[in-house]
């Protein structure tokens, strides 16, 4: 359910946007956004949550973008919410605690881990082999989701303690300076916290993926919008031939082009954000749709960005870099814009329906005409 | 109140039971619509109080909001309804009934809603398109009335029209854009000369209107003189989210995707990409609207205009070009007029109409401020904006 109105949320962003301007070191973003409530958004309200959905905290996620914040936001406010749904009453103590900032989730790349489970010990002991990849700055977190197959060669759900053993861990750095992780099984027995399997489970992770294209998204407009932001910026300042190089028709053209770019990817996440969090029929074809489309749109944003920067634009020291290499790096998480697009296509009968329920659930969002 | 998912649901059923299936065909298949076509479709929305609905209920409309009156053009294009000529009932109407004389409203309103005085627009120029504020045509003061002198040109549909609404000069010393007032000129003044201008689709929608020392009632002078630009921009304001045309992009991608059956194309897997992506493209422009409409953000509207320009005619465009290139498949199109009826013998290439349309279709990005101006005005509105 969608929690926030219009005013709660413009309000929201002007909180997140002061935030931003006046925040500490990068260390101290997780305990200082928990301690101002932020984590509750997503969560449900019997754990001390508000019990909103993605639309809802998206703004929190745009600001791990727009301010390259490091840490499992997604995993932890996006996801977990999601995946420990699945276990009412069971892991209510640790969702309160990620709720509190006290607890870090994180979970695999659902498309590229290959992980085999059988069941060793009654219920909670179970025997992995293979690799589960990419947790995206997990090495704080305790609470680790992954996704196997089980003997029947079914999805299965497990979510394990991060300092339990059984397991070796490969920590790597990404393009964009983050840390992941890939966790090694080699037919050790592993105590799980809780696991799921069948359809619940096929269901679950399906949503879960999709949720996390769509956050993933939200976090790259949030990235390209400062990136144009302060292509802008440059353009206005940096002078050339006596003159700002923004009187320039064909750098003010190339700056228009990434306006609508931004703008257009912004206004489709928002409106994807809200079937997701009302999970419309729609909604999985739209979390693609805004992978692909900010993927492609995130592309030649940094692409212009480094061109109207020029030479600065190439330095490790300048911010548009980053920014670009963070965008690059979401892109390539759980899976690429390209291949999002390849789903959406290969759905014959869908062709020509795309997000058709779109403007039904934007107009109903708003409100009565 | 009404949600505007239901009246969605109204005006498509509405459409499904009284849009006449010839006219349909028609414009599904790019056929040539004459006067009379539009004119039936006019009067039956009139009839159901659906034309000119966004006209305040005291003129005869019904008082649409924005947003309304988008999902409802929106909703008529997506059912293959006939293009709502905007000239009378979108610009011109406005204006009058916003800063007319009660006089004007009296004489033009009701018939405008009736389609009895069909209407064209009078503003470029040879020389004044994308520049329109310099243009030349001038009115001169003779006391009771004006003279009217000059040159107006791509001027759409003026053969069919009663009266055109003319910007023209009556103060030479001011501004450029402060000299400029709003006339309507009825077309069977003794000295106007309408010329057809032929263009590259074959079809005949523009003319050239020379007007000689054309005599236009100080009557007809519309609000105050040397305001005529304010009304310009006024009719802009309206006509700009009309231009981001969901509603006839998705109609377009269906007739795509059902006519590709017919071709092996259909099958290719970067063909279906391209149309998927151009999908994305739809609904992307979509949502920019529908939050600019909901978010009834006014003063926004005049730098988020610009984008829906661009987004909209880009993603026409490349649904024309998709459309004429499926064809081609079939051969190359021999009789560039479209059909007016069935006729055997026909390759599928011309009874689509597809060449036509991809060739009247690259006018898209040309008029109404070209994409390169809008890509200024963006870049005016961007660079201000950000501190």
């Amino acid at each position: 359910m969608n929690v926030l109105n219009a005013t709660e949320r413009a309000q929201f962003e002007r909180d997140i946007g002061r935030y931003l301007q006046n925040r500490g070191g990068i260390k101290e973003d997780w305990s200082a956004i928990a301690g101002l409530g932020w984590f509750t958004i997503a969560f449900p309200e019997e754990v001390g949550g508000l019990g909103g959905g993605i639309s809802d905290v998206a703004p929190l996620i745009d600001a791990v973008g727009r301010g390259l914040l490091s840490g499992p936001y997604l995993d932890s406010l996006v996801l977990a919410p999601e995946l420990l749904s699945a276990f009412p009453g069971k892991l209510s103590e640790m969702q309160a605690r990620i709720v509190d900032g006290a607890l870090k989730a994180s979970a695999c790349d659902f498309t590229r881990s290959r992980v085999h489970c059988e069941r060793a010990q009654g219920e909670e002991e179970q025997r992995l082999r293979g690799r589960a990849r990419l947790f995206v700055e997990a090495a704080e977190s305790d609470l680790l989701c992954l996704v196997a197959s089980n003997v029947r060669a079914e999805e299965c759900l497990l979510l394990i303690d991060g300092r339990s053993a059984g397991f070796d861990r490969v920590e790597y750095r990404l393009a964009d300076g983050r840390k992941a992780m890939d966790l090694m099984f080699d037919g050790r027995a592993v105590k799980s916290l809780a696991h799921c399997d069948g359809p619940e489970a096929s269901l679950l992770i399906s949503n879960a993926r999709h949720l996390r294209l769509l956050a993933l998204a939200i976090e790259s407009v949030g990235a390209i919008s400062s990136l144009c932001e302060m292509t802008i910026e440059y353009a206005k300042t940096r002078r050339q031939f006596g003159v700002a190089i923004a009187s320039f028709q064909v750098i003010q053209h190339g700056l228009a082009n990434i306006a609508l770019d931004v703008r257009r990817a912004a206004a489709f996440v928002r409106a994807a954000s809200f079937m997701a969090t009302r999970r419309s029929s729609n909604w999985r074809n739209a979390a693609l749709a805004a992978k692909f489309l900010v993927d492609q749109a995130g592309r030649r944003i940094g692409e212009q960005a480094l061109q109207i920067h020029g030479g600065i634009g190439m330095t490790e020291e300048c911010q548009a870099g980053r920014l670009f290499k963070r965008v690059l790096t979401n892109e390539a998480l759980e899976m690429c814009g390209a291949d999002c697009l390849s789903l959406l296509s290969a759905q014959a009968h869908e062709l020509g329906d795309v997000a058709p329920g779109l403007e039904l659930d934007r107009v109903m969002e708003r409100g009565n005409d | 109140m009404e949600t505007v998912m239901a009246f969605r649901s109204k005006v498509r059923a509405f459409c499904a039971d009284a849009l006449p299936a010839a006219l349909k065909w028609k414009v599904q298949h790019n056929q040539i619509l004459d006067k009379a076509d539009y004119i039936a479709w006019q009067r039956i929305l009139r009839a159901h109080g659906w034309f000119g609905g966004h006209w305040p209920k005291e003129f005869g409309g019904a008082g649409w909001s924005k947003l309304k009156q988008w999902v409802f053009e929106d909703e008529l294009a997506r059912c293959g309804a006939p293009w709502l000529i905007p000239f009378g009932v979108s610009y011109v109407g406005p204006v009058l009934y916003t800063f007319g004389s009660k006089a004007q409203q009296s004489r033009f309103l009701e018939p405008i809603l009736n389609s009895d005085i069909w209407w064209a627009q009078g503003y470029s120029e040879p020389n004044a398109g994308s520049d329109l504020a310099s243009l030349k045509t001038s009115a001169k003061d003779e006391g009771d009335h004006y003279k009217l002198n000059g040159q107006k040109t791509w001027t759409t549909y003026a053969q069919w029209a009663d009266y055109i609404f003319v910007l023209a000069r009556t103060d030479v010393l001011a501004r450029p854009q402060e000299g400029i007032s709003f006339f309507l000129v009825d077309l069977k003044s003794p000295g106007v000369t309408i010329r057809p201008i032929e263009t590259i689709d074959k079809r005949h929608h523009l003319n050239e209107v020379f007007f000689d020392d054309v005599r236009v009632g100080g009557e007809n002078l519309v609000g105050r003189r040397g305001e005529g630009w304010r009304y310009a921009k006024f009719i802009l304001g309206n006509e700009r989210l009309l231009v981001a045309e969901v509603g006839k992009a998705r109609r377009m991608v269906q007739e795509i995707v059902a006519a590709s059956q017919e071709f092996e194309i259909g099958n290719d897997s970067g063909w279906r990409r391209d149309l998927a992506s151009i999908e994305v493209d739809i609904a992307s422009l979509e949502a920019m609207c529908l939050e600019l409409l909901a978010d009834d953000c006014a003063d926004e509207a005049d730098s988020v205009a610009p984008f829906l320009k661009i987004a909209g005619s880009e993603v026409i465009q490349r649904l024309q070009r998709v459309a004429q290139e499926l064809f081609a498949r079939d051969g190359p199109a021999f009789h560039l007029p479209a059909l007016t009826g069935a006729q055997d013998g026909i390759q599928r290439a011309d009874a689509a109409g597809a060449l036509s349309e991809y060739l009247h279709g690259r006018a898209i990005s040309i008029y109404g401020g070209s994409n390169e101006i809008q890509r200024n005005l963006l870049a005016k509105s961007v660079l201000r904006l950000s501190r």
